[in-house]
């Protein structure tokens, strides 16, 4: 199909486009307009021909523009007109109309004359001011966040060090006393300090389990792809150790990847296996798998052991920091490996949900979104 | 005792004062131990000035237990003081300090500490550490003497 440039199609064109459409000659004369024209400025199209341009000019920039005009026609470029700065035409009612403009120059035989191409910028304005105002909401949280991180960073610099000196006297004095006055003290008064010491030891290691939660949140995620049976495997052989590796059988999944924080992967793993070794460790055979799957499209990583697993009526108390769902003396632990888990797998936008049943063992799945 | 090796222990909790001495005591550490309170009182200690101008300063400590938490002058400044002063900046400093924050690690090598020790809650852990740094910056490390 071709165009040719008949009058009729040139007109159409003309009537059809979707901005304003202006055309005057060297002296600012309208010589020609369109019908988005005469919508815009509220015009018919008879009061417009022959009027110098600057009846659709808002007052107080007329002046300007006759000069704007003469600059231009000596060294006609083609260029939206007024860059950087907000324009306004004038409407038959006296309204003014926000603009955008764009000038080209038209040699014809009658002379120099120039094109204008106006479009109603109304909505564009709505759209930026929209975008400045959540600019200037988002500026502001940046700042909250960042001065309530660095509030954060100072309240667990304090913990580390003001919690942990009257824990040391504690356990110091105790034992000092345990050693030094024995003749005084019977076996129960020696018992009594024990439990002290026992107690203020522990209460250390929930201290330190805080504080590496709360390093979790504050550090910065790296993400890069990563090689997760590499980082399964070589969390599993720190962790296992020479007696309990021998009896036990594992088994992860070659080649498994994804897009992740390294030393926070590394931690992941590290926590669901020494507590899948931990948990198994009473086990005549225990088993501990580490695989990944599709389940409904979505890539889940898992890790299960045989061991002995947990009443899934308490599933939800899994993930709480120092929940434990068992006591102290069949399984030793804080109940904060879990909650550790928990928040890196938030940080990384995935899921982590476990499933267990007792004396079976237990399953704990995650998501890694890309 | 040994007074003419010194060694010198800035220290602000008298908790930790008495654990660290008794530790050192049960070790057998024969050394004179210099306890000061706070950043300020160890300057004043080292360079014989003010409640210590009676001192005897050619007698230089050959080990300083540098608590960074302390009233006063903080640990770190009493660091920078005395390694930008000619006669004390060689003297081995051991950082004893319950911080396990790694900007403290890293100022506290930065400004010239010879070692950085971790005060464990354990205080069995404890003794262990304290017959460890008395044994080798004692027993077997050459301080920088004439």
């Amino acid at each position: 199909m071709v165009f040719r440039t008949s009058p009729s199609l040139a007109q159409g064109l003309l009537e059809a486009a979707p901005d304003g459409i202006i055309i005057v000659d060297a002296k600012g004369i309208i010589a020609l307009v369109n019908a988005q024209t005469e919508k815009l400025f509220g015009y018919a199209r008879e009061e417009l021909m022959g009027q110098p341009i600057e009846i659709l000019i808002p007052q107080t920039f007329k002046h300007q523009h006759v000069n704007n005009r003469d600059n231009y026609i000596a060294a006609p470029q083609i260029r939206p007109m007024g860059i950087g700065r907000e324009l306004s035409g004038m409407r038959k009612d006296g309204s003014l109309i926000p603009v955008e403009i764009s000038l080209s120059p038209l040699e014809t035989d009658t002379g120099r004359m120039v094109v204008s191409i106006v479009r109603d910028a109304t909505e564009h304005l709505r759209i930026e001011r929209e975008m400045k105002d959540l600019n200037t909401q988002l500026k502001q949280n940046m700042q909250e966040l960042l001065v309530s991180n660095s509030e954060l960073e100072s309240f667990c610099y304090s913990v580390s060090h003001d919690l942990r000196a009257p824990l040391r006297s504690l356990d110091g004095f105790s034992l000092a006393l345990i050693e030094d006055y024995q003749e005084v003290l019977d076996d129960t008064g020696q018992d009594y300090l024990r439990r002290i010491r026992a107690s203020s030891q522990h209460m250390s290691q929930l201290i330190d389990g805080l504080l590496k939660l709360s390093r979790i949140t504050r550090a910065e995620l790296h993400k890069e792809y990563l090689d997760i049976t590499a980082i399964a495997r070589k969390s599993l052989d720190s962790l296992a150790k020479p007696g309990i590796a021998v009896r036990m059988e594992t088994s992860i999944i070659p080649r498994m990847k994804a897009h992740a924080d390294r030393d926070l992967m590394t931690l992941v793993f590290d926590n669901l296996l020494s507590n899948a070794i931990k948990f198994s460790a009473k086990n005549a055979n225990p088993t501990i798998e580490v695989g990944v799957q599709t389940i409904d499209g979505e890539t889940v990583f898992y890790v299960r052991d045989n061991g002995a697993g947990f009443d899934m009526n308490f599933a939800d108390k899994l993930f709480g920091a120092f929940q434990r769902l068992h006591s102290a003396n069949e399984f030793e632990g804080t109940g904060i490996g879990l909650a550790i888990v928990q928040r890196v797998i938030n940080r990384h936008g995935g899921r982590l949900w476990a499933e267990g049943q007792v004396g079976f063992g237990a399953t704990f799945y995650f998501t890694l979104p890309p | 005792m040994d007074q003419k090796n010194i060694i010198l222990l800035v220290e602000d909790n008298p908790d930790d004062e008495l654990l660290t001495l008794r530790a050192f005591r049960k070790n057998n550490v024969a050394n004179e131990i210099i306890v000061t309170r706070d950043g300020q009182e160890a300057l004043d200690f080292l360079y014989a000035q003010h409640a210590y101008a009676d001192r005897d300063k050619s007698l230089t400590p050959i080990l300083i237990l540098l608590d960074l938490k302390l009233p006063k002058l903080g640990g770190l400044e009493v660091l920078r003081h005395i390694r930008s002063v000619e006669e004390t900046r060689r003297i081995p400093v051991v950082i004893l300090t319950t911080s396990d924050e790694d900007q403290d690690l890293v100022k506290s090598y930065d400004l010239g500490a010879n070692s950085f020790v971790r005060k464990p809650v354990d205080f069995s852990e404890f003794m262990e550490s304290v017959k460890l740094i008395s044994l080798y910056w004692v027993m077997v490390n050459q301080p920088p003497r004439r």
